[in-house]
């Protein structure tokens, strides 16, 4: 029983950190190329650059969730 | 430098966010002359090449100066911004420039204009520079022409051997120009599979141009009275998707070419088809709406070449609406008759 809380604990963790690494490849590269145009959107794009960090926040709750069950 | 579409698509929706708008087209027709115009360009995105071109040349020759130069810079940047897959998509499209710059120094050459008058109708936003081309323009002929871009290793050498020896008997440059398309669109068909699915887009929108100029040339020849049989599979330009070859040389057989025309009743093409005369409206209206096809593709898939394709016509279209403004305010032609002659979208 431990083995698997542990395996869908870091599934849980994984997943979600290659979700969140994906989005924020995507969005880096966007707003890399939003600010050469207009570097005055910086702060917008730091904004969105940190949001896909709630899917690893999320990951990271169930993981806990699932190693805390009985 | 990235080769991935979102942040080349990010760096073009901010290059897009500067395009005029339909209103401001309206306040610069509003504009009671040449010199305000003068003065809108100083705050307007162009403003820096213009500042440069009042450094060399004056009125409407510095503006329209500044608008091409404007837009060469925007090609160059298309190429600076992307590399691997897009890069060689963004080079063949930028590529059409370099036949369409050929294709008016040699009718320059042909024409016998002095190599100042060539350049003023090429505009050098492919890869062929524009020193490059006051070297071809300054040729004394079509052989010295072929010559340097052989020696500077131009693939479009190849079309100009070819149709030279034609060109010589005849002095006809419509073998050299039918020449030069084929080679570019061969090309284009040959390169494209390379880049997969992102090439879809650029394949649709080569085929309809094939198809426009394929039915150009069936409505040209109809008029044409001295035409050879055997000289019409040579103005085929293969490619398309509207007509074979065979459908091509069908169309000039008494019998079977009212059969071919019937069979293009569904194609937005029938209706200049089967008109009678040479329409010059008609023939720009097909070009038009070729345009508006083209500008489509910026509303098109965002993590693909659609958006640069969408908006390097966009662009070109405002350089020429905007230098159709300034001829019109220089000639002093009425700002009605100037909003007729504007391609929007």
């Amino acid at each position: 029983m431990v083995i698997w809380k542990a395996l869908g604990a870091a599934l849980a963790i994984g997943i979600s950190a290659f979700a969140t690494a994906w989005a924020q490849s995507r969005i880096g590269s966007a707003a890399a190329g939003a600010m050469a145009e207009k570097p005055e959107i910086g702060g917008v794009m730091i904004v969105l650059e940190a949001l896909p960090e709630t899917i690893i926040i999320l990951g990271f709750v169930i993981a806990i969730m699932i190693v805390g069950m009985k | 430098m990235p080769s991935d579409y979102g942040y080349i698509n990010a760096r073009i929706r901010g290059q897009h966010s500067r395009l005029m708008k339909q209103g401001a087209y309206e306040e610069l027709l509003a504009l009671p002359g040449f010199l305000p115009m003068e003065k809108w360009m100083e705050s307007s995105p162009y403003s820096r090449q213009w500042q440069l071109a009042r450094a060399r040349y004056q009125g409407l020759e510095a503006l329209e100066w500044s608008l091409e130069k404007n837009f060469c810079q925007t090609t160059e940047l298309l190429l600076k911004i992307a590399e691997g897959r897009p890069h060689h998509l963004i080079a063949i499209i930028l590529r059409r420039w370099d036949l369409s710059n050929l294709i008016a120094v040699a009718r320059g050459i042909h024409g016998g204009w002095s190599s100042a008058e060539i350049l003023k109708s090429v505009l050098p936003a492919g890869s062929i520079s524009e020193v490059k081309l006051q070297e071809l323009a300054s040729q004394p002929d079509l052989a010295g022409l072929a010559d340097t871009l052989y020696t500077w290793g131009d693939d479009f050498y190849q079309p100009f051997k070819q149709a030279l020896e034609e060109y010589q008997k005849e002095k006809d440059l419509a073998p050299v120009e039918l020449e030069l398309y084929k080679y570019y669109y061969s090309q284009v068909f040959k390169k494209l599979p390379l880049w997969g699915g992102d090439s879809d887009s650029l394949k649709g929108l080569f085929q309809r141009e094939i198809d426009i100029l394929n039915v150009k040339a069936l409505k040209r020849l109809k008029e044409k009275k001295d035409l050879k049989p055997e000289s019409i599979p040579e103005y085929f330009i293969p490619g398309g998707t509207l007509l074979s070859r065979e459908t091509f040389i069908r169309f000039f057989d008494r019998k079977e070419g009212p059969k071919v025309l019937a069979s293009l009743k569904w194609s937005p093409y029938y209706g200049y088809l089967s008109g009678k005369g040479s329409d010059q409206r008609t023939e720009e209206n097909l070009e038009q709406e070729h345009f508006r096809e083209l500008s489509k593709l910026y509303q098109g898939n965002p993590l693909g070449i659609d958006l640069v394709l969408g908006f390097l016509w966009q662009k070109y279209y405002e350089v020429i609406n905007l230098r159709l403004v300034a001829r019109g305010k220089f000639y002093g032609i009425s700002g009605d008759q100037i909003r007729d002659q504007l391609l929007l979208w």
